[in-house]
């Protein structure tokens, strides 16, 4: 039986969609079966940042309204055999799925894969009901900047009223060096504000920008940020993993320094 | 062309519309010739046959259904008896739902297939849009489409007939929704995520490796200025520039 995750924030722009599709990666790279379900229809994205979007045929609508089977909608990654994209619909409205046609549908996914993660679009009216409607657990994503925060509390205390049984967090695009100076709210400041399990922090790094331009997700790669995304999914498959040091300095010296 | 067997569609079935007059015999012959001209038409589903015209007994129904079979690559679930409303299954899963749909709307159904009979047997018409389409915008319609602007990545064009774009097209193109398989796909600078021409569908090949990459390929096409044009060759689609080599092949 698999498990349903949503990706959801409240605001715009903090890194849902960038998480969603490094999550999904790393999972199938931990070789479990995923399927990643863009529900932001009208404004989707999710095939962009995964370099699918050539592929689309059918999408979320036509499942939804029974023009094709789910089958054909799913769309095989182009590298992990076992990650599937359900892109949304573009020329529709959130209108047109309710939470519980996305019940249904999550239902009928979690009898054939080990996890089912959700792309929420920003806000809190019917998209987002709609994504959080047959999750089992719920990833927010916010950046270090009191706005993102405060609508990161308003989305935790929603996902409590519709009882989700688990709500983690990922504090998105932090900067060590302007933490150290003051400038900047910690992972553990973010914490403290909005009292929830932190389940991963993820450094301000320009692969992020390199990797969604390219449609490939730096997951599990060298640089910084692919470290932290692959711990994040490895925390999610119930391991224990250290937070990164942040500060780590890339290059030669550190690496001569760490022997 | 003799009259004695007409084939009519419908959104969950055939109609076949025989002629009482003439021999079961000759009937059996030009159902045959019927099914297998228009085989790659029709395409491969499962669907419900009516008969009309003429009544059939069991077993010439049955001879019918296995020459429908034979020499098309439909498959045939049951056959509608519309005096008495009963269907006689044959032993492939059924689909209720279009079943009842059949029963219900037959009429209104028979309508819209006219109309999109009439459309596929191009009337050279066509629908001219000025201004450019964005992502989630969409044209479809059931005349050729000539678009005086561009298609960004996201936006479609459906037509029936062909797709013809004064400009960049860089969204979703499909000519040809009907199953006209003569249709093209025409634009200044044909750079699409995906072409679809009646049965077949062609992807932009994928970006290998990065933005910068993608940059110099887009400069080397821009290097000839000629538009070009999608079409079937061979049940694929391929893609050449528009010049006399091409008007010359299309003319033929």
């Amino acid at each position: 039986m698999g498990e349903v995750i949503v990706i959801t924030s409240g605001k715009g722009g903090v890194g849902k969609t960038t998480t969603t599709a490094n999550l999904g990666t790393g999972l199938a790279k931990l070789n479990k079966k995923v399927v990643l379900i863009d529900t932001d229809i009208g404004l989707r994205n999710l095939d962009v940042v995964m370099g699918l979007e050539n592929r689309i045929v059918y999408n979320l609508v036509d499942v939804i309204e029974g023009n094709c089977k789910l089958k054909q909608a799913l769309i095989r990654d182009k590298k992990y055999e076992t990650l599937f994209l359900l892109p949304a619909a573009q020329t529709k409205d959130k209108t047109s799925v309710t939470p519980e046609q996305m019940k249904k549908l999550t239902e009928e996914l979690k009898a054939e894969f080990d996890y089912i993660i959700l792309d929420c679009p920003a806000g809190i009216e019917q998209g987002f009901k709609n994504a959080i409607a047959g999750a089992d657990r719920a990833l927010v994503v916010t950046t270090p900047e009191v706005s993102a925060v405060r609508d990161a509390d308003r989305i935790i205390g929603l996902l409590e009223a519709n009882e989700i049984k688990k709500t983690q967090l990922v504090v998105n695009r932090l900067r060590p060096d302007m933490i150290k100076r003051g400038d900047m709210m910690s992972a553990d400041d973010v914490i403290d504000i909005l009292a929830v399990e932190l389940i991963g922090q993820v450094p301000d790094d320009e692969n992020i920008v390199v990797a969604t331009n390219n449609g490939e997700p730096l997951v599990g790669d060298s640089s910084l940020a692919g470290q932290a995304y692959m711990n994040i999914c490895r925390r999610v498959i119930g391991e224990q993993v250290p937070f990164l040091d942040l500060e780590a300095k890339k290059g030669i010296f550190s690496w001569f320094r760490k022997k | 062309m003799s009259q004695s067997v007409q084939i009519k569609g419908t959104k969950s079935g055939i109609i076949l519309v025989l002629d009482e007059n003439v021999s079961f015999a000759e009937l059996k012959e030009e159902i045959a010739d019927k099914f297998q001209e228009a085989s790659s038409f029709l395409g491969k589903h499962k669907m419900g046959l009516i008969i009309r015209g003429r009544m059939l007994s069991e077993s010439e129904q049955e001879e019918v259904v296995g020459i429908i079979v034979n020499n098309s690559n439909l498959t045939i679930t049951c056959i509608v008896d519309e005096q008495s409303t009963t269907e006689r299954l044959f032993n492939i899963e059924k689909e209720e739902r279009a079943l009842e749909e059949k029963s219900a709307s037959l009429e209104s159904q028979e309508e819209a297939v006219s109309a999109a009979a009439s459309a596929l047997a191009y009337d050279n018409s066509a629908l001219i849009y000025t201004g450019n389409l964005r992502s989630g915008q969409d044209i479809s319609c059931e005349q050729s489409v000539i678009l005086l602007g561009d298609v960004k990545p996201g936006g479609s064009i459906t037509s029936y007939g062909s797709v013809f774009v004064l400009g960049e097209l860089r969204g979703n193109a499909f000519a040809g929704a009907g199953g006209d398989r003569e249709a093209i796909v025409m634009a200044l600078k044909l750079d699409p995520l995906q072409v679809r021409i009646a049965d077949a569908i062609a992807i932009s090949p994928d970006a290998e490796k990065g933005p910068k990459i993608r940059f110099k390929k887009k400069k080397l096409v821009n290097t000839d200025n000629e538009p070009e044009v999608a079409y079937i060759d061979n049940g694929h689609i391929v893609k050449t520039s528009y010049g006399t080599s091409f008007l010359r092949q299309y003319n033929k």
